[in-house]
């Protein structure tokens, strides 16, 4: 579904992200990891068409994304309705009057059926139906997010990028989410910095170093013999505690 | 058209009406009238305290500058300070009977990009009035007692300085949301 090759980019000429290559499959969940400021946000962004490599090439479906091509209104808005990104900030996405209206708004401009079905759904999911009239800027943290999430998945998009999703999550809701992002057969690709939380986004870790590389793909097991694990400061005894007991086991 | 628009109508009709006349009995009996409907009909005395609290910094550093000019050029001020003062006093009570009636979102529905602007706009105010709040508590918790007023507006420079920043980067930010989510798409 998407593919990177020897993606660089760079802000000012600070580089963000350096020989950036791999492939993500159709249905895939994957898991984006790395220490702060190791460019997760940056490369989100620019799976999602908002950013531009200064070097290497990014395929969707294909299709070469690059700012030329996204001029193609026809293209852009395929390109748009597929992927939906949630932002680390859950607050700036959000610009809508009242709740109902936040959610609705990307089937309404994506010309979708069944708006008000869609969203009673999706809000019934994530217990915001009593949320509905309220305006989006009165919300807590938490309740902006799930708006975001809901916003988002109600698109039913093909890729889904969340950058940091479980930064405004209680407990429950973040359990909810795994257990959704794991039932639903759309490609994700998380990007975390805790290993704890991040094993049950998805089986599949693409770990980013401070340097900026690609340090390590393969699946979670792996990364856990690798000595990697502990060098980006996880402990081996804790994290089985934590997986063994953790509370998205069941 | 509903009653939120013709309210933000005639908000509008009454800044430009205030903004021409000079007549001083015309704008101390409209202050009075806005201020006796807010204290006897609405029973709103705090309101009216606040919003008048809150515009008078702005009007005495106004009302100085321009006494300060007067006397260079060797005016006489009186009558227009007087003006001056009425006049911003009106234009705030205005807009408070416009706030007291009128739901400012179903103002602006006539157009949905106001209305985006709008709520971006406020969405912005909320989350910089709570970083503020923050920054304050920051400044008190991370400053020793009897710290040089060097260091205090060292402090409030480099606040001001990330302010600057962080709306800059989260209106970036905010413009890119924006487009993913199929803002700036064409109808």
């Amino acid at each position: 579904m998407i593919e990177l090759s020897h993606i660089d980019f760079y802000f000012d000429k600070r580089p963000v992200l350096l020989d950036i290559s791999f492939n993500i499959e159709e249905g895939e969940k994957a898991v984006l990891l790395g220490p702060n400021g190791s460019g997760k946000s940056t490369l989100l962004k620019l799976i999602a068409g908002l950013l531009f490599p200064k070097r290497g090439k990014y395929l969707f479906n294909g299709k070469e994304i690059t700012k030329k091509r996204l001029k193609d209104k026809e293209f852009e808005r395929a390109f748009r309705k597929d992927v939906q990104l949630m932002f680390q900030e859950p607050d700036i996405m959000l610009f809508n009057p009242s709740v109902y209206e936040e959610i609705s708004y990307g089937p309404l401009r994506f010309g979708m059926d069944n708006i008000k079905e869609r969203v009673l759904k999706v809000a019934d999911f994530w217990g915001i139906n009593g949320l509905l009239k309220r305006p989006v800027y009165l919300l807590s943290g938490g309740e902006k997010a799930k708006v975001a999430l809901a916003s988002l998945l109600v698109m039913e998009p093909r890729l889904l990028l969340l950058d940091e999703p479980t930064a405004y999550l209680d407990m429950k809701s973040t359990k909810s989410l795994c257990k959704l992002l794991k039932k639903e057969r759309f490609t994700t690709l998380v990007a975390m910095h805790d290993v704890h939380i991040a094993r049950y986004f998805g089986e599949r870790f693409i770990v980013l170093s401070k340097e900026h590389r690609i340090v390590f793909d393969g699946p979670f097991d792996r990364f856990k013999e690798s000595s990697l694990f502990e060098e980006f400061g996880f402990f081996k005894e804790e994290s089985e505690a934590c997986l063994k007991g953790g509370p998205y086991e069941r | 058209m509903n009653r939120d628009n013709l309210m933000l109508i005639l908000l509008f009709l009454c800044i430009i009406i205030l903004s021409f006349i000079n007549n001083i009995a015309f704008l101390f009996g409209y202050f009075l009238s806005i201020t006796v409907f807010f204290l006897i009909i609405r029973g709103r005395v705090g309101t009216l305290i606040s919003g008048i609290l809150r515009v008078l910094p702005f009007l005495v550093v106004l009302s100085f500058a321009f006494y300060i000019s007067s006397l260079l050029s060797k005016g006489h001020p009186y009558r227009y300070l007087v003006i001056l003062n009425l006049r911003v006093f009106d234009m705030v009570l205005s807009l408070m009977f416009f706030r007291e009636f009128a739901n400012p979102l179903r103002a602006l529905s006539f157009s949905s990009t106001l209305t985006y602007i709008f709520i971006l706009s406020y969405s912005q105010i909320k989350t910089f009035t709570e970083l503020y709040y923050d920054f304050s508590l920051v400044m008190r918790s991370r400053m020793v007692l009897d710290t040089s007023y060097k260091d205090r507006i060292l402090f409030l420079r480099k606040m001001a300085g990330y302010f600057f920043k962080k709306a800059i980067a989260r209106a970036e930010d905010t413009a890119m949301a924006m487009k993913a989510r199929g803002f700036f798409l064409y109808d």
